[in-house]
């Protein structure tokens, strides 16, 4: 039987993914009759949630982008990007 | 104009040639492919805008220096993570202290009793309210993890990587990668439950 214990290990460490049928059943069961750890595995959803919008928060604008891909090119292989593009 | 290979085949043995080959159309659809992702990566592993940029740059400028030594086992984006990996592990080294006592594990030990159930157990808030405190908090708190950790988690949460590939992009095993990531994701709940105690 699943503790509260084992239930905020499997969930943070990604385990959950690896975990068979009968685990995931038994964490299922666990959830419903748990509300300290339906708080925590729902905290865990909403730091990845977090994350995915700190990352759409810190995404460069299409001018920065196309500037850096020029300045990668031009240092890789002397590339103009006047030129006309196939060889 | 030769088409534009979309990331499906770049693992394609022809592909992987034109780039060795310095097959301008190649390396630019790599870039074009893999440059935003990269850049994304190293700001949320805690670069600014600048800092991003450099390292994004030398990313790239490594992975055409190596490229013949690729021999195509691996994904052409788990290797370019792990050229940018290293870069911020450098670029944080010169910044940050890595911290080597790992204090959470104990942390979370005292949150439970023998019996393995909850003794302290984590605050309640509604989902509004705790998404609040993350976009409030989560760059700071995003500082109490080691790079490594840091790194992990924004793989698997932003990059959907699964775990084979966060475990060859940072050179870790699976066992590993379950560490890291327990650590990783204990740490910033704590943190961020400690912010919004304190208000």
């Amino acid at each position: 039987m699943l503790h509260c214990k084992d239930v905020h290990h499997l969930v943070s460490s990604g385990a959950v993914d690896r975990a068979g049928l009968m685990k995931r059943l038994e964490l299922k069961f666990h959830l419903l009759m748990c509300r300290h750890c339906r708080t925590y595995v729902a905290q865990m959803t909403a730091l990845g949630r977090g994350m995915r919008a700190l990352a759409g928060r810190q995404r460069p604008d299409p001018a920065t982008l196309a500037r850096l891909e020029r300045d990668i090119l031009d240092e890789c292989c002397g590339h103009h990007h006047d030129s006309p593009g196939p060889t | 104009m030769a088409p534009t290979p979309d990331a499906a085949n770049f693992a394609d043995p022809g592909f992987i040639a034109r780039l060795q080959r310095r097959d301008e159309d190649a390396l630019e659809a790599v870039i074009h492919a893999y440059l935003p992702q990269i850049y994304r990566a190293a700001r949320g592993a805690g670069l600014d805008a600048q800092n991003a940029e450099d390292a994004s740059q030398a990313t790239f400028t490594t992975f055409l220096e190596k490229i013949d030594s690729f021999e195509g086992r691996s994904h052409v984006r788990t290797w370019l993570f792990g050229i940018l990996y290293h870069k911020i592990a450098e670029t944080r080294r010169a910044v940050h202290r890595e911290e080597t006592a790992e204090d959470i594990d104990e942390v979370m030990e005292q949150r439970f009793d023998e019996r393995g159930m909850w003794s302290q157990p984590p605050r309640e808030a509604d989902r509004e309210f705790f998404d609040a405190e993350i976009r409030r908090h989560i760059e700071d708190c995003l500082e109490t993890l080691s790079g490594v950790q840091r790194m992990a988690f924004l793989l698997r949460e932003v990059e959907h990587m699964d775990s084979a590939e966060i475990c060859n992009t940072l050179e870790v095993s699976r066992t590993n990668l379950g560490v890291l990531l327990y650590r990783g994701r204990n740490r910033l709940r704590e943190c961020l439950e400690s912010r919004n105690i304190e208000g």
